[in-house]
């Protein structure tokens, strides 16, 4: 039904990537659900309105994954919808109708459709807070507001906070598979945690050593993962890492002036004996020649 | 300053590579076979970040020839920002070494993430080139440093 005066529009078009895939005007990603979306719309129009004419214009249709090439197969065979290869340039109000100018790629001419609906799908975007709630939980987000995963092949579900893991929308434009998929995952990530009485963690870990600090908290404005919080020693303040958050980065240590943080492994002691071993070696057997270097 | 400039010499140079890309790109390049100097000698470091600037000088004052930092791409540092940490550290350690008195060409930073066997070849053979062009020692190699 058409909102503006309740009768049935005979003809209906869809226009895809409505603010997707074009810096310009809009986002540079692809928002994903769209072109599935939009079939289904149609399908679902075509069900209610068997006369109708459908149309759905493209830039390409984006329809990777199990059974989605199909379903879109079978809109534009079986449900008569008019898939168009085109970018419409403009929708213009006229006698009551809309008018939707584009080119048809495939014919290379204009085409202009007289509307009774015209249905964008826009673009996916990240809630507006998004940015507020991530600095919040102390995670990160990109330039879009989309909060980050820890590694992008191998821990998609975790953030650069451990204990605060992220599914569906909220880490980009997906759809409800996908979501779900990440969201049992975070769930069992979750419960890896919960489900035991003591926490394991890497051994690779920074330590504050507090006769040494000064409290000056450089670290902590290094250190990504927000592991170093404020404490109290000897009635001075005094930083403390988190052993059960720190990742073991050693950027807090590279960053500590006053050297009171120490890595347990790949600590400093073991890095200046690498380095002295390198020159440690009699002359004439260091280099190329000798091959018996002390490192390893 | 009179140095004696030993063209044909083999250099040393102090490698600090990151575990999650250069230093598994250093092992790519060996693995196939890729031909490199051999003078350089790496370290393994957690990430870039980690380079404190003692690292650096200890390398000078123990007679390093050069120095080389490699680290992952920026925005692809396995802890977010690292690399962005040593980048700017870096860009103080050359005017500092400037400063000091030692040429900035004996240190440098690359990114070389772990599938790029090849170019960890060409970077560290540029490098090597560049730090034998230099001649040896360093204005900062300190002699009966040895521990
Ligand atoms: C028009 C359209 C059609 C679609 N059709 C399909 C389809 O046919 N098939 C398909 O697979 N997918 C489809 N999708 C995609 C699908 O909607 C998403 O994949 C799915 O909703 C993602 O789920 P989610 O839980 O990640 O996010 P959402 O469903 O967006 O849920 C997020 C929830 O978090 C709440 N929230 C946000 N911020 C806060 C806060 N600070 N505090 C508390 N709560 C908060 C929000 O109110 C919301 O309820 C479609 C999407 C659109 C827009
Ligand atoms: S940088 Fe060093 S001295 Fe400063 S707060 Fe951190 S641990 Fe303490
Ligand atoms: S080692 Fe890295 S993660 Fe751990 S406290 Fe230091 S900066 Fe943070």
């Amino acid at each position: 039904m058409r909102l503006s005066n309740g009768e049935a529009p005979q003809t209906i078009v869809f226009i895809h990537c409505v603010g997707s895939r074009d810096p310009s005007k809009g986002f540079p990603y692809c928002s994903r659900i769209c072109c599935m979306a939009t079939a289904k719309h149609a399908v679902i129009a075509r069900s209610k309105l068997p006369d109708a004419e459908i149309f759905s214009f493209y830039i390409d249709i984006r329809a990777a994954g199990k059974g989605y090439e199909e379903f879109v197969r079978r809109a534009i065979e079986q449900e008569d919808i008019e898939f168009i290869k085109g970018r419409p340039a403009r929708v213009i109000e006229k006698k009551g109708k809309l008018v939707v100018r584009s080119e048809d790629a495939f014919s290379g001419r204009p085409i202009e459709v007289e509307a009774d609906l015209v249905v964008l799908t826009n673009g996916a975007q990240s809630q507006d807070d998004a940015p507020e709630l991530a600095q919040t939980l102390g995670i990160g987000y990109d330039q879009y507001g989309f909060f980050n995963e820890l590694h992008p092949k191998l821990r998609p579900v975790e953030t650069n906070k451990a204990g605060v893991f992220i599914a569906g929308m909220c880490q980009g434009p997906k759809d409800i598979p996908e979501s779900v998929s990440q969201a049992s995952a975070a769930a069992v990530k979750a419960l890896q945690i919960l489900s035991k009485d003591e926490l394991s963690r890497e051994p690779q870990v920074a330590e504050v050593n507090p006769f040494r600090c000064t409290g000056c908290m450089d670290c902590m404005e290094v250190c990504f993962y927000t592991a170093i919080e404020e404490d109290e020693f000897m009635r001075r303040k005094v930083a403390k890492v988190n052993p059960g958050v720190c990742q073991g980065c050693g950027a807090c240590v590279a960053a500590c002036m006053g050297g009171a943080l120490e890595m347990k492994i790949f600590n400093d002691e073991q890095i200046y004996a690498e380095i002295t071993g390198l020159f440690a070696v009699p002359k004439g057997t260091r280099g190329t020649d000798g091959g018996e270097a002390a490192h390893e | 300053m009179s140095k004696e400039r030993d063209r044909g010499y083999d250099p040393t140079i102090v490698g600090l590579l990151c575990n999650w890309c250069t230093y598994a790109g250093a092992d790519l390049a060996g693995t196939t076979r890729i031909k490199h100097p051999q003078n350089m000698r790496a370290i393994r470091i957690p990430c870039s970040g980690r380079v404190s600037p003692h690292f650096i000088f200890t390398s000078l004052f123990q007679g390093a020839d050069g120095v080389f930092i490699g680290g992952c791409h920026p925005a692809d540092c396995h802890y977010t920002s690292g690399n962005y940490y040593a980048r700017r550290r870096f860009a103080l350690m050359k005017s500092l070494l400037d400063f000091v008195g030692v040429e900035p060409d004996r240190l440098t930073l690359e990114w070389v993430s772990a599938s790029e066997g090849d170019r960890f070849a060409e970077v560290v053979t540029e490098f090597t080139e560049g730090v034998k062009a230099l001649g040896r020692p360093n204005s900062l190699k300190r002699d009966g440093l040895e521990s």
